[in-house]
């Protein structure tokens, strides 16, 4: 019993240009699911629901008048709340703008409009982005994991995540510092793309030149990340490290013949914290599906210093958005990004020199391994969910964790590369979470690491193993009262 | 009295393929040239005459079988001793490296060479290409081909002195804070500056910067951009390089220049100018306004440059230079301790602020250039000093706050990645060159604000006043 908003982004698209489905019926769906399961997963924080049914109508008509239609044409997304929507409430997750309403969208959200999408609401994240562990803040409460609503379902693009594997919309927007359009994914159980930086352009992000904050998809399928990254991608003046693309170029996903893909496989880089209970999952996954490609080599790339390099670079990156707060509103901002601006005045500059010339060496290093190589898969996470009330991780399999973001080395450390990174739902975990797999492609690969995952989500689809994970949704519908 | 050597690269390429000109003959004389002037200028500091000449056989064979040529083809080229070369000697300027003979070609060099360029020498740079006076322990100091007691610019200074003097029709240059552009400037060549990750660099110590920026120098725009199409490319060697049509450079776009809206500023609103610099770019803009659609002087808003540049550029000295600051002091000269020791006392968040400024100052110039097509300024602030003087430390009677402010009107323009095109507009008030920067609409403009460049240069060719200006070579020559 299919419901119109379980549907692919691809699949409904094409039912909508069919004139077999309509945008209102669709808006409708997953305003029905929305409000069935929100409450108990506090995913969506703010709607707008008028407008989108408006909005739906007017596409509706489109429909009938025979109009070109847009590549998102009626379907409706989630807006992760670190993103400016025009007239609707807008926190960043901070108490500071409880009320804030922009005038304005941002690029990524104003193009996804202009490509016929329409907001639904907005998706819950942690204060500024800031912790990937759990999506909480002091605005919305926790959100929670639709698969054990006792349990984190990872951030910093947390709302989007949950949305998605709840079927309440079947695109929403992400972004990612260390792991927050990959963690979430992986923990609900969804598919996400990391892009090459650069790739989808941000009028937003403070600092122009890193790799850190980048924008991307989130969706049910690899294919479906491509239909939105279609519309994100482009040059842009407004971002410093955007470069030539048209934007349809990525919309056509390439057959992949995983029999020709050169696969690395790392566990932990050779150093990075995953818990037993993922090693032995993602090792008995790989026994299951290892021999679908040419080959599959145990190989660690030579990331020994991403650790240390990330932690320098993002006390900088947090010093640079966050330093007038910590000074002037300090009651007003959490425990995370007190720590990391604190973090970042002590920071001495011939480190941060010594960072960001080790940053250059690693990925140059790390870029070679592409030679031998067409992909690296690693497990999507080191850890499976935590208890929903656990901010940081502080330890893995009992080992203690040097800071708040030692325990996101497994992904953290491509940030830095700025390779894209696509997360692939991969079964369930050995505690009954969902487990993903990490994709990374060469710079610049985007389609083609998208393509290597349609293929792995095709392949896995008949496997329940293998399968990508969804929620049981009577078990957390909310009760009438 | 046009000589072989002083042909222009497209030129010559041309009759190297129609076989009227053997890249031999071309080769020596390049190599007669140098030895004519070269002891009076130290420009060609290291030489691999016996190199190129085996090649320029190999490239005369070549062309005789009738073989495919690349664009370079023959062409006999200066490669700034900054550049790593399979072979030879390249000392990058400092004592600590004066014998470093490296075993592979670094990217660009590498990629120069599979077009079919022949390396004839390496061209002279100040110790790690620190600062403007291209002058070093090693080599000594490389004078300008107008007046040998002034300084030639830098940091490839060698480079734009080779090329004024026709030692070679193209040499490479690299570009911080005015690299490719204060000397070519200072020297009445041409040089481009891409969108940092048009020319990808095995060799940027940091990947992310709009700082070091490799690119083409020569002595006429068309030369620069069939250089470039050599350099240009996809690699992911840098993190900033992405899709590129290379080839697209190996022809000029033709630009209607009545169709641009143009800004010109003498200081970008916010960088010391000497008054006779300022007035003399004005009037040379005077001589071109009447080409465009519309020409005003109008400054872009680049409050905060000059402190975003030095926080910035102390970040990337410690990147590079606190190893040899450590453990080799007495053998680094008083640019490069000078630039560790400011970067030692910056504070994280001095340098957090200069991060996010910079996107700031980038954002701002976005929005500048929705009015304007191109913006014209000066290709230096000050007419070249003696040879003697480090750097300029005075501009109109005010002392300068750092070795590299006298650079601000390139280096402001560094920070926001923007193509630059420079090129020479005549003389200034004292006898040496003054060259005008081209600043493109946005990054990955660059084949645009190459072609409105040659379009600029044809006009000023066509009048005395401001054509290319050619040093005295007899002059120089004993």
């Amino acid at each position: 019993m299919t419901e119109p908003c379980d549907l692919t982004a691809v699949e409904a698209r094409r039912l909508i240009g069919r004139k077999r489905l309509s945008p209102i019926e669709l808006v409708e769906s997953c305003i029905a699911r929305t409000e069935m399961v929100n409450p108990t997963v506090n995913a969506v924080v703010a709607e707008c629901y008028d407008r989108a049914r408006s909005e739906a109508r007017t596409a509706t008509e489109a429909l009938v008048g025979g109009d070109a239609l847009g590549p998102l044409h009626g379907l409706p997304f989630g807006v992760k709340d670190l993103n400016d929507t025009e007239g609707l409430v807008t926190t960043f997750g901070s108490p500071l703008y409880r009320d804030n309403v922009p005038e304005k969208d941002e690029l990524l959200v104003a193009k996804l409009r202009r490509a016929g999408g329409i907001v639904l609401g907005k998706t819950a994240t942690p204060e500024f982005g800031a912790g990937g562990n759990t999506t909480v803040n002091a605005v919305h409460g926790y959100t929670r994991n639709p698969f054990d609503p006792s349990r984190a379902c990872g951030g910093s693009s947390g709302g989007s995540g949950v949305a998605l594997a709840c079927g309440m919309m079947p695109l929403c927007t992400g972004s990612d510092s260390g792991g927050s359009l990959r963690k979430p994914a992986t923990f609900n159980g969804v598919a996400a793309i990391r892009p090459t930086t650069g790739l989808v352009p941000s009028d937003k992000r403070g600092v122009g030149f890193t790799n850190f904050s980048v924008q991307g998809p989130m969706a049910r399928t690899a294919e479906d990340c491509a239909l939105m990254l279609s519309v994100l991608a482009g040059d842009d003046v407004e971002d410093p490290l955007s470069f030539n693309v048209r934007g349809e170029d990525f919309r056509a996903v390439p057959e992949i013949d995983l029999s020709t893909v050169r696969v690395a496989v790392s566990f932990d880089f050779g150093w990075a914290p995953v818990e037993n209970g993922i090693r032995e999952t993602f090792e008995a996954r790989l026994a299951k599906f290892q021999s679908a490609f040419k080959s599959c080599d145990r190989f660690d790339p030579p990331l020994d210093s991403a650790l240390d390099v990330f932690w320098i670079l993002r006390g900088v990156q947090f010093l640079a958005s966050h330093l007038e707060r910590y000074r002037n509103h300090r009651d007003q901002i959490g425990e995370n990004i007190v720590a990391n601006v604190e973090a970042g005045l002590t920071m001495k500059p011939e480190d941060i020199g010594w960072a960001n010339a080790e940053h250059t060496r690693l990925y140059r290093e790390f870029q070679k391994m592409f030679a031998d190589y067409d992909v690296l898969i690693t497990p999507g996470q080191p850890i499976t969910p935590t208890a929903v009330e656990q901010r940081n991780v502080t330890h893995v399999d009992n080992v203690p964790m040097k800071n708040y973001m030692h325990a996101s080395a497994l992904t953290s450390s491509l940030t830095l590369m700025g390779n894209p990174c696509v997360s692939t739902p991969c079964g369930f975990d050995h505690t009954g979470m969902p487990f993903g797999l990490q994709i990374c492609g060469p710079m610049h690969g985007d389609s083609y690491t998208l393509g290597v995952a349609r293929a792995l989500e095709r392949a896995f689809a008949g496997d329940p193993d293998l399968a990508r994970p969804v929620p049981d949704l009577e078990k957390i519908r909310a009760v009438d009262e | 009295m046009t000589e072989l050597c002083d042909l222009s690269a497209v030129e010559a390429r041309r009759l190297v393929g129609r076989k009227a000109l053997s890249p031999v003959e071309l080769t020596d004389a390049c190599i007669a040239r140098i030895e004519a002037v070269d002891g009076s200028l130290n420009a060609m500091v290291t030489r691999c005459f016996d190199r190129a000449r085996s090649e320029a056989q190999a490239a005369e064979d070549a062309v005789m079988r009738g073989e495919d040529l690349g664009a370079l083809h023959g062409l006999p080229m200066g490669v700034k001793d900054l550049n790593v070369t399979e072979g030879v000697l390249t000392t990058y300027g400092s004592p600590l490296h004066a014998e470093n003979v490296p075993t592979e070609d670094e990217r660009i060099i590498a990629a120069l060479r599979q077009a079919g360029a022949i390396v004839i020498g390496k061209t002279n740079t100040p110790e790690f290409g620190a600062g403007a006076n291209t002058k070093n322990a090693v080599f000594g100091a490389t004078v300008n081909p107008f007046d040998t007691a002034r300084i030639c610019g830098g940091s490839s200074g060698g480079s734009a002195v080779a090329l004024a003097a026709g030692m070679a029709p193209i040499c490479t240059g690299s570009d911080t804070g005015g690299s490719l552009r204060t000397p070519a400037s200072f020297c009445g060549v041409v040089s481009h500056r891409g969108t940092p990750g048009l020319v990808p660099s095995d060799r940027r110590g940091i990947g992310l910067t709009t700082y070091n920026v490799q690119g083409p120098m020569a002595r006429t725009v068309a030369d620069a951009s069939l250089m470039l199409s050599a350099m240009a490319g996809n690699d992911p060697c840098d993190p900033l390089s992405g899709p590129v049509d290379a080839d697209s450079f190996l022809d000029v776009e033709p630009i209607d220049l009545s169709k641009l809206r143009i800004a010109w500023s003498t200081d970008l609103g916010c960088v010391p100018v000497d008054n006779d610099i300022a007035r003399i770019f004005g009037e040379r803009i005077g001589k071109i306004a009447s080409c465009f659609k519309s020409c005003e002087r109008h400054d872009p808003d680049m409050e905060w440059a000059l402190d975003v540049f030095w926080y910035i550029r102390g970040v990337a000295f410690l990147a590079g230079r606190m190893e040899a600051y450590q453990n080799n002091r007495d053998k680094l000269g008083p640019n490069v301790i000078s630039n560790v020791e400011a970067g030692l006392k910056m504070k994280p968040e001095e340098i957090a602020w200069a991060n996010a400024e910079q996107t700031a100052i980038y954002r701002r110039f976005q929005n500048f250039f929705e009015d304007f097509d191109v913006l014209l300024c000066p290709g230096n602030s000050v007419p070249p000093f003696p040879v003697e003087q480090l750097y300029c430390d005075e501009i109109n009677g005010k002392k300068t706050a750092n070795y590299v402010e006298w650079l601000g009107i390139a280096s402001a323009i560094t920070l926001t990645g923007h193509p630059v095109t420079l090129i020479p507009t005549g003389l200034d008030h004292t006898g040496t060159p003054l060259g005008m920067q081209v600043v493109g609409p946005r990054r990955h403009a660059d084949r645009f604000t190459i072609g409105v460049a040659a379009a600029i240069e044809r006009v000023f060719q066509s009048m005395p006043d401001t054509a290319r200006p050619v040093p005295d070579i007899a002059k120089l020559t004993g």
